[in-house]
């Protein structure tokens, strides 16, 4: 049971990564591998924005949130967008390369102290059946069925939401339209780049913030392809699938291994079913 | 028939006639690249006894990464399989003269070509992907192939209880032994000049012009009776093998293998320089190898000077691979075809100085 939960937190944490990253991609058709420095870089902002601003953390967690989103909105318009029309590796490489600065801006920045985000609830409390529960964790749970309500909610009612679905299916049909392809665009990045922010907190508040929590974000690649690189609703199997199988190993197998599977997992999904378990089988550029 | 037949080098690269003047190696093509390439193998050879330890040492280093980074180049920029699990086979290779040469005691010179067999082994497996996927997935899944090996030699490292590494002693080749920079920096030369002579063959052949179609529109290379798959896995066996040999040497050289130089960064740093020095391009590689292996040392000789210290001196490796990347995103943005470009319009420039014709366009790729 207590196995179950941590199963559960965990593909929690993956689904929120996984969010930010497919958000990105469906929109400008763009692997973000800058994304595991992000978080980082919002995790040790949200240790800084905590101790200066005065107040319940909540406060300083949305304005990290916020910085998280004009970030995304910066970067778009900074670097990808010139990018148009290039090939799509030099753009992925862009990513990577900003990647590597966002690093590096972070270690020289906070100098890779291991920190924690206080989020003022700490207190352990006992459910029937023996199972321990942090409230951090409750704050994790919670906070990913709100993101992904939400994300639906978006995408399915409001105005710009629908836009960027248009945008997605066909962006030379969705222009056409008289829709702001550019502008829908930089509020994707700027959404996943919030999605980021929110999980790093949260996993900084729960776990720690330190130079690893960006190779624990490194699997929400994983994570991401194996659900299908354009589809919000497939994260969530996916997440759990992953979480599963990497508790499982570690526990029962072998911990080193446990850092393999999900790439593993991944590499068979990309031989066998290369869009994804619930991505769109054209979307894929296939051989 | 005649065309094919005339050998005569055209006076410029503009003024070729026939293909037999288009096959021939474009390094030795005209007299001015004659006159640049015996300046540059005259300054190679001089160098040695010129130049201090660290300057050969930090020559060897680049001798190395150029190996790599024309690795790299053939499989990202000729064949345009995005790969970014390069540092996991360079790691192979390391881990090849680990166990063969420092747990079995093979001898050097078999176990470098052993070592480029493991290499094209694993690289047929990270090959298999690209029949399915291509683009961005295939850099995925060669992602996923670096943490497969990653895990696979961290739990041999764990296996045998080396904490930090493997030390591999001086490799001896009958009577004679290779220590000092001085020894590495011939064997070294030869061994670029034998990777750069094999490469430009294969791209001037049947694989590389293959590859070229493939890179260019793999649907029509396809119609045009090229077998896409053997070519895909082709690509990805030569250039892990040679990756895989260097990461060999490499390990020879420092005399120790360890996971912890493998990381993703490493292959960063080979696609900085594959991007830097032009894309395709087997004389970009080696300059991109020379100017990225540069920056780290000529950082450190700044800071030096300059008596930095504090946050700038303390976290020295981050501030380096920040660096590299702003030098990525700069030429991505303002220059993506690399140095190799800017020496292209250079020499074109005074090829054609003082009397100026209109230039060809060159298209884009």
């Amino acid at each position: 049971m207590q196995f179950l939960i941590s199963v559960i937190i965990l593909s929690c944490v993956y689904a929120m990564l996984a969010a930010g990253f497919v958000v990105i991609y469906k929109s400008s058709r763009i692997l973000n591998f800058a994304y595991s420095d992000m978080a980082m870089l919002a995790a040790y902002l949200a240790v800084t924005l905590t101790q200066l601003v005065a107040g319940p953390p909540i406060i300083a967690l949305s304005i990290c949130l916020v910085m998280g989103f004009i970030l995304g909105v910066a970067i778009y318009a900074l670097l990808i967008k010139p990018m148009a029309g290039e090939p799509i590796f030099s753009t992925i490489i862009l990513t990577v390369a900003l990647g590597i600065v966002l690093n590096a801006i972070t270690i020289l920045g906070w100098g890779g102290e291991m920190e924690s985000i206080p989020f003022g609830w700490a207190q352990y409390y006992s459910l029937p059946g023996g199972v321990r529960v942090a409230g951090t964790e409750f704050i994790i749970i919670i906070t990913t069925i709100i993101f992904f309500i939400a994300i639906f909610t978006f995408y399915r009612f409001s105005k710009i939401g629908k836009e960027m679905r248009a945008t997605a299916e066909n962006a030379l049909l969705a222009s056409q339209r008289s829709i702001n392809i550019y502008f829908v665009t930089a509020f994707a990045w700027g959404i996943g780049f919030f999605a980021t922010a929110l999980a790093a907190i949260l996993i900084g508040g729960n776990y720690q913030v330190s130079l690893n929590l960006g190779h624990v974000s490194i699997k929400a690649f994983a994570v991401a392809l194996v659900g299908g690189m354009d589809s919000v609703g497939g994260i969530i199997p996916a997440a759990f699938i992953i979480a599963a199988t990497e508790l499982v190993v570690s526990n029962y197998i072998n911990p080193r291994l446990a850092e393999a599977i999900p790439f593993i997992i991944m590499i068979i999904v990309l031989l066998f079913r290369p869009w994804g378990l619930f991505g769109t089988e054209e979307e894929i550029e296939r051989v | 028939m005649r065309d094919i037949i005339a050998k005569s080098a055209p006076k410029s690269p503009y003024l070729k006639t026939s293909v037999s003047n288009d096959m021939v190696i474009q390094a030795f093509d005209t007299p001015f690249r004659k006159k640049c390439m015996a300046f540059g193998i005259l300054i190679v050879i001089l160098f040695p006894f010129m130049a201090s330890n660290y300057l050969i040492h930090i020559a060897n280093l680049i001798a190395i990464a150029s190996i790599s980074a024309m690795a790299l180049n053939l499989l990202c920029g000729n064949a345009g399989l995005l790969s970014l699990g390069h540092a996991a086979f360079m790691a192979l290779g390391a881990y090849s003269a680990a166990i063969m040469g420092a747990q079995f005691g093979m001898p050097f010179w078999v176990v470098v070509p052993l070592s480029a067999i493991v290499g094209g082994i694993w690289g047929l497996i990270a090959g298999l992907p690209s029949l399915r996927v291509k683009g961005m997935y295939l850099g995925i899944s060669t992602l996923g192939i670096h943490y497969v090996i990653v895990y696979v030699l961290s739990e041999y490292q764990f296996y045998i209880g080396a904490g930090f590494g493997i030390a591999i002693a001086d490799p001896k080749i009958g009577p004679f032994s290779l220590s000092t920079e001085r020894e590495w920096y011939w064997v070294l030369c030869m061994m670029v000049l034998m990777c750069g002579i094999f490469i430009t063959n294969v791209l001037r052949s049947k694989p590389g012009r293959a590859w070229i179609a493939i890179h260019n529109r793999d649907l029509v290379a396809e119609i045009m009776g090229i077998n896409i798959g053997y070519y895909k896995v082709l690509a990805f066996v030569l250039s892990t093998s040679i990756a895989s040999m260097a990461g060999c040497i490499y390990a020879f050289y420092t005399n120790v293998a360890s996971l912890t130089e493998y990381s993703f960064g490493l292959t960063i740093s080979y696609l900085a320089m594959i991007i830097v020095g032009g894309m395709g391009s087997v004389v970009g590689s080696i300059m991109g190898a020379f100017l990225i292996t540069l920056v780290p040392f000529a950082l450190m000789y700044i800071v030096d000077m300059l008596g930095i210290t504090g946050v700038i001196k303390e976290y020295f490796f981050s501030v380096q691979s920040g660096i590299f990347g702003l030098i990525i995103i700069v030429f991505l943005l303002v220059e993506p075809l690399g140095l190799a470009e800017i020496w292209r319009r250079i020499r074109d420039y005074f090829m054609l100085w003082p009397f100026r014709y209109k230039p060809l366009t060159i298209t884009k790729r």
